[in-house]
């Protein structure tokens, strides 16, 4: 795996976190209390998916500072530099809406299939 | 009959008359005297020079020149250029405002004057371009704006100003971010001379430039003039060496007065002013060797309450009792040469009663710090966002195998261009940047002290945070503006608990104040930063960081914000608190003249390497690396008569990204050969002075004779 993929992995890695500790936490409440699972963490785990999507969308992956720290260390910066900062904002974006669907799914999933196990 | 004709050619020869000329600002807390009683002529062909500290109203006049005055401004005299006045009394808001016809007429006039007749460079390149637009644009805009020239006519024009002003036509394209220093300096130039203005007046062309492209930049003004792109011109500095290189007349203004006016000569050689006498003493340079310098005790006397008399009657060592009644008038030592003083004609030689620098250094043998194969890379790549939107490698060299040791006592001075890795360097030594690789070895408290091997929990390293103290550059920054002048001292000894007693703390606070000359300490305590000047705070700053009784102080460029009056005051307390204490000092300047007073040995950087290395006087008296050699060829020198010639180096310092493979120097080297390109240069050594080259000096003079 190349340096940028394994790099992209890293930024996924705290939303996907962020829902398997959505979905984990609250199975004790469910296990032990009432507590009616498939029809609470499919409306969380969608809200948060929303969440995410605007994440995704806002957020600037730290390109601002990388700007900075290129302008504060005198480093070149052409218009190309700044394309490939853009493609990979957009790339970025997109994993997150991605992860925004999944959270979406993982939600149906939890609402539809559960009731059937 | 005689007399009518040389008056008439003299006014025919009169490009700018400024007459009878004050300006004044209405402030909250009261009338600001800016500019008062100013009257001067600037003749066809002639270079005026003003001189004077910040405050002194130098850039009020030009500005009043060009009619950007802001609305605060009240005015009285006139400004007339070539005998059409533009600018009179009732033009400005002082009293009543200008209807709005009123307002379009007098726009309209200084329209039809700015840029066309008079343009300006202004203060600070860095700021004066609009950062999305590339230069090429924003110099077509004086085009657009002044003139009905066709898109052809205009980029033809835009491509001889470009040209003129000594750039690449690739710059035209470019942005202002891609530019150096020095070349958004040219540029600026470039869109001043856009028009061919009769006038140019620059306001600080150099201030914040590097040594090496200050004098480029000088000899470019000088060839513009000479070719006649530049007609007359107006420069404003407070640098006295900068002044001395371009003006023929000379004009000192303090606190909004004419001080002194002569020719370039009568000023330097023959200045008939205490003030100017003062401020040519402060100014260290490398021709006076290390000869004392003075400041100028004391600041400008508040702009609101004029004192009666003479203005610099506080400051002035010839004072007498008549300078405090009464203000003096106008002596005229010659024609051209006359001087604000009642002693103008009759200054003998007066040197001031403090100048004694306490005690001698005694400097040992014992190391205080020693670096061993530095090395700092900042690789932006390292960071996840870096690896994410950097397409290519972003490592920064700052760093480079730096070996250097600092004895007790002694000063040690750090030269080099911006970029060349000085303050990464000190900031590396006092382990505020972790160093890639080598090793720092401190000896504090007769312990050795390796800062890579130690634990930040250890009581290792609060003693060597606690021995290691820093000075930074700016004192506006470097101060927090919500603490007293006692917190701000107190607050190191809160930090490493050097004492719980209050009482013990104020003494400490009041003894370390005292030490940097901020006398009645009581006076100070209670002050805030804001109240202070930019003097006073650097001196604060250094209480701050003598206040443990450090044995080391990293001074970085403390001098750089500070006035030319006051820079030579620091260094003297820097000196005497060097031979009162003992201590060890790393000096960081990109001033060699001001490095060269205070430091016992200079390590010369370029690039993140240390290319040359000795005792002071040798450096200075015999440089041997081609970097050095340059540096102290273009350091100017008070004085009309000093010529630099050809200071024997090619462009601009690179950046430190993608360095050459051989020696670092080998782009800007004009005795380059074939193997610098790729092989390392060895270190040639005599004694304890070296420098990193592959050839030696009689080898270095034979390239040069062949190249001749």
């Amino acid at each position: 795996m190349n340096d940028i993929n394994r790099t992209r992995i890293k930024y996924v890695v705290f939303p996907i976190i962020a829902l398997l500790i959505i979905i984990a936490t609250s199975i004790p409440l469910y296990l032990f209390f009432h507590f009616n699972y498939r029809v609470y963490i499919p409306i969380i785990v969608f809200m948060s998916g929303i969440i995410i999507m605007f994440i995704g969308a806002w957020w600037d992956f730290g390109a601002k500072k990388f700007i900075s720290d290129v302008f504060k260390t005198h480093m070149e910066l052409n218009e190309d530099d700044l394309e490939y900062v853009y493609k990979q904002q957009f790339i970025m974006m997109l994993i997150y809406i991605g992860i925004g669907f999944l959270y979406f799914l993982i939600a149906f999933i939890i609402y539809l299939v559960l009731p059937l196990l | 009959m005689i007399e009518t004709v040389e008056n008439k050619s003299n006014i025919e020869n009169e490009m700018l008359n400024v007459k009878n000329f004050y300006v004044n600002f209405e402030t909250y807390d009261g009338i600001v005297h800016a500019l008062d009683d100013i009257n001067f002529t600037l003749k066809n062909n002639e270079v005026l020079g003003i001189l004077g500290e910040s405050g002194s109203g130098k850039t009020t006049l030009a500005t009043a020149i060009m009619g950007l005055l802001p609305e605060n401004a009240g005015v009285k005299g006139s400004i007339t250029l070539n005998g059409k006045t533009y600018l009179r009394e009732n033009d400005f808001n002082s009293g009543k405002k200008l209807n709005r016809k009123q307002l379009k007429i007098l726009d309209q006039n200084l329209r039809n004057i700015r840029w066309k007749d008079i343009s300006i460079v202004f203060q600070g390149a860095m700021n004066s371009f609009n950062p999305v637009y590339t230069i090429g644009k924003q110099i077509r805009e004086v085009y657009k704006l002044h003139t009905d020239l066709s898109d052809n006519e205009i980029e033809e024009k835009l491509l001889k100003t470009i040209r003129y002003a000594g750039l690449n036509k690739m710059v035209i394209n470019a942005h202002p971010h891609e530019l150096s220093g020095g070349m958004k300096q040219r540029a600026v130039i470039a869109m001043a001379l856009a028009l061919d203005p009769e006038i140019v007046i620059a306001d600080e062309p150099t201030t914040g430039l590097d040594v090496i492209t200050q004098a480029e930049i000088i000899n470019q003004l000088k060839a513009l003039k000479k070719q006649g792109k530049i007609k007359s011109m107006i420069i404003i500095s407070h640098d006295i060496g900068v002044i001395s290189q371009l003006a023929d007349h000379i004009m000192v203004l303090y606190a909004g007065k004419i001080m002194e006016y002569g020719t370039s000569r009568d000023i330097y050689l023959n200045s008939q002013n205490p003030y100017t006498v003062e401020l040519l003493k402060s100014y260290p340079s490398i021709k006076n060797a290390k000869k004392h310098v003075e400041g100028i005790p004391g600041t400008l006397p508040d702009p609101i309450n004029i004192p009666e008399g003479c203005i610099f009657y506080e400051r002035c060592i010839y004072h007498d009792a008549i300078c405090k009644q009464k203000e003096p008038d106008i002596t005229y030592i010659n024609n051209e040469h006359y001087s604000r003083c009642y002693f103008a004609s009759k200054l003998t030689e007066k040197e001031r009663v403090n100048t004694d620098i306490d005690g001698e250094p005694i400097i040992g043998t014992e190391k205080k710090v020693e670096t061993k194969d530095l090395v700092t890379y900042f690789d932006l790549k390292k960071s996840m966002a870096g690896s994410l939107f950097s397409n290519k490698e972003r490592v920064v060299r700052a760093v480079d195998d730096i070996n250097i040791e600092i004895n007790r006592g002694e000063i040690l001075g750090i030269v080099g261009e911006s970029g060349s890795g000085k303050t990464t360097l000190a900031r590396t030594i006092i382990g505020l940047i972790k160093p890639t690789a080598g090793e720092i070895i401190y000896n504090f408290e007769n312990t050795n002290i390796n800062i890579n091997k130690i634990k930040q929990r250890s009581k290792e390293y609060s003693v060597f945070r606690k021995n290691t103290q820093m000075i930074f550059q700016d004192p506006y920054d470097a101060l927090n503006p919500k603490m007293t002048v006692y917190d701000i001292v107190a607050e190191p000894i809160i930090a490493h608990r050097s004492t719980n007693n209050p009482g013990e703390m104020l003494n400490m606070v009041k003894s370390t104040l005292k030490e940097v000359n901020l006398t009645p300490p009581e006076n100070y305590l209670e002050r805030f930063p804001h109240e202070l000047s930019g003097g006073e705070r650097q001196r604060v700053a250094t209480a701050r960081a003598l206040v443990l009784n450090s044995e080391l102080i990293v001074a970085d460029e403390p001098t750089s914000m500070l006035d030319v009056s006051l820079r030579a005051g620091f260094m003297n307390l820097i000196k005497n608190l060097r031979n009162k204490n003992n201590l060890s000092i790393l000096y960081i300047s990109h001033d060699i003249a001001s490095v060269y007073y205070l430091s016992d040995k200079i390590f010369v950087m370029y690039l993140g390497v240390g290319v040359e290395y000795g005792d002071s006087k040798d450096i200075v008296n015999n440089p041997l690396h081609p970097y050095t050699k340059a540096l102290i060829k273009a350091v100017p020198s008070p004085t009309p008569d000093w010529n630099p010639g050809n200071i024997d180096i090619i462009g601009e310092i690179g950046n430190s990204i993608n360095v050459p493979k051989g020696c670092r120097f080998y782009d800007r080297c004009i005795y380059k050969q074939g193997k610098c390109k790729n092989e390392k240069p060895p270190v040639q050594k005599t004694g304890t002075h070296w420098y990193l080259c592959h050839f030696t000096q009689d080898e270095l003079d034979n390239i040069k004779q062949y190249m001749k």
